[in-house]
C-alpha cells in the first residue's frame, strides 16, 4: 500500500513537471516538431546529461541493457513518432491532459489502450518468436 | 484556449525529470517506463504479470535468464549443460526487486492525471475543454475529423510503443540515459517522425 501511494505521489509529481514545462500543451509540442523552439528537446537532453552518471553508478543493480537494434526498434519508434505528432501527445502526456480537463484527450487515451491490445494480438498471432524483445 | 502561461525554463524542467527519474528507480527498481505501466495495467490483474509467474517456477526462470542472456549478449550457449548445478549459478540474475502489480502501474496513471490537474489549476488552464485544440479544426475542417485523428494518433503511440519496445520515458529518457544503443537509435527514427509528419500536417499555413 505504501508503494501504491508512493507511486501515485511520483506520477503527480511527474505530470506535474511534465505540464508546467509545457509538454502537456500541442502548440509547444508542435513547436519543438516544426524546430521552432529548442525548449522541449533541452529539458529532455540535459536530464539525459544528469542521468547518465546515475545509471552508471546503479547499472549492477539494474541489469544489462538492451543494445539489439532489429525491425521493431526502428519501425515502433516511426509509428510512435508519428502518433506523437499526430495526436500532440504520448502515453504519459495524455493523463496530464485529461487532468486538465482536455476531453478529446479521451480518444488518444482510447487509442493508445487499443494500440496496445492491438499490438499483443498481432505479437500472439504473427510474431510469435521474439516475445521477450519489449521491455520487460 | 492557449493563454500565454510561462513555462519553466528547460533547465528546471530537466532537474524535474531527473529527480522523478531518480524517485522511480528507488520506489521500484527499476528504470522508468510509462508504456510499461500501460501494458500491464491491460492484463488481468488477478494473474499477475508474467515475471511474477517465473519468479514462482524455478525451472521456467533458469530457461528465461537463458534466453535473455542469449539475447543480449549473443552468447553461444552450450547446448548440454553441464551435470553439475554449480555451473547454472554463473548465469548472470537479475537483481532481486520488489513486483510491481496492476494497482501500482494504474496509480502512476492516475498520478500522472493528477499532477496535470494541480498544475493547470495553478497556471489556470483547469477545466473542461470538449472542442479539440483549434489547430485540429483549422486543419482537418470539422471537430468530429479531429476525434478520429487523435484516436488514429492514439493507436500509433499504443502499438509503436509496444513494438519498438519504450515509449518518450522509456526509450528517449530512460534507455538513452542508460547508455542502450537501442534506446539512440528509437529515440532518433521517433523524433525524425516526428518532425517528418508535423510539418506534413501541421506545417502547412492554414
Amino acid at each position: 500500500m505504501k508503494r501504491i501511494l508512493a507511486l501515485g505521489l511520483l506520477g503527480a509529481c511527474f505530470g506535474y513537471i511534465l505540464h508546467r514545462v509545457g509538454f502537456g500543451n500541442l502548440r509547444e509540442v508542435e513547436r519543438m516538431f516544426l524546430l521552432q523552439s529548442p525548449r522541449l528537446p533541452l529539458t529532455l537532453g540535459m536530464a539525459i546529461a544528469l542521468l547518465i552518471p546515475f545509471y552508471l553508478i546503479i547499472r549492477r543493480k539494474l541489469g544489462p541493457v538492451q543494445q539489439r537494434i532489429t525491425w521493431r526498434t526502428i519501425v515502433g519508434a516511426a509509428l510512435f513518432g508519428t502518433g506523437w505528432a499526430l495526436s500532440g501527445a504520448c502515453p504519459s502526456i495524455v493523463m496530464v491532459q485529461l487532468g486538465t480537463g482536455y476531453v478529446p484527450g479521451l480518444a488518444v487515451l482510447l487509442g493508445i489502450l487499443s494500440g496496445v491490445l492491438l499490438h499483443r494480438q498481432v505479437q500472439q498471432r504473427w510474431l510469435p518468436d521474439e516475445s521477450a524483445s519489449c521491455s520487460e | 484556449m492557449s493563454t500565454p502561461v510561462e513555462y519553466w525554463p528547460f533547465w528546471l524542467g530537466a532537474l524535474g525529470l531527473t529527480a522523478v527519474s531518480i524517485a522511480y528507480y528507488a520506489v521500484t527498481k527499476r528504470p522508468l517506463g510509462v508504456s510499461r505501466s500501460y501494458d500491464q495495467v491491460l492484463r488481468d490483474p488477478r494473474s499477475d504479470s508474467d515475471s511474477e509467474r517465473l519468479l514462482s517456477d524455478q525451472a521456467a526462470m533458469e530457461a528465461a535468464l537463458l534466453l535473455a542472456t542469449q539475447e543480449e549478449f549473443g552468447l553461444e550457449i552450450p547446448k548440454e549443460q553441464p551435470p553439475d548445478d554449480e555451473s547454472r549459478l554463473t548465469l548472470p540474475r537479475r537483481p532481486k526487486r520488489p513486483p510491481m502489480y496492476f494497482s501500482h502501474h494504474l496509480s502512476l496513471l492516475l498520478g500522472l492525471l493528477l499532477g496535470g490537474a494541480v498544475s493547470a489549476s495553478i497556471t489556470g488552464e483547469l477545466g473542461l475543454r470538449w472542442a479539440a485544440d483549434a489547430q485540429y479544426v483549422r486543419h482537418l475542417g470539422g471537430s468530429g475529423a479531429a476525434w478520429v485523428v487523435l484516436f488514429l494518433g492514439g493507436l500509433l503511440l499504443g502499438f509503436g510503443a509496444r513494438l519498438g519496445g519504450g515509449c518518450t520515458s522509456g526509450h528517449a529518457l530512460t534507455g538513452t540515459s542508460r547508455l542502450s544503443r537501442t534506446s539512440w537509435v528509437a529515440s532518433f527514427v521517433l523524433f525524425a517522425a516526428g518532425v517528418i509528419t508535423s510539418h506534413l500536417v501541421w506545417g502547412r499555413s492554414p
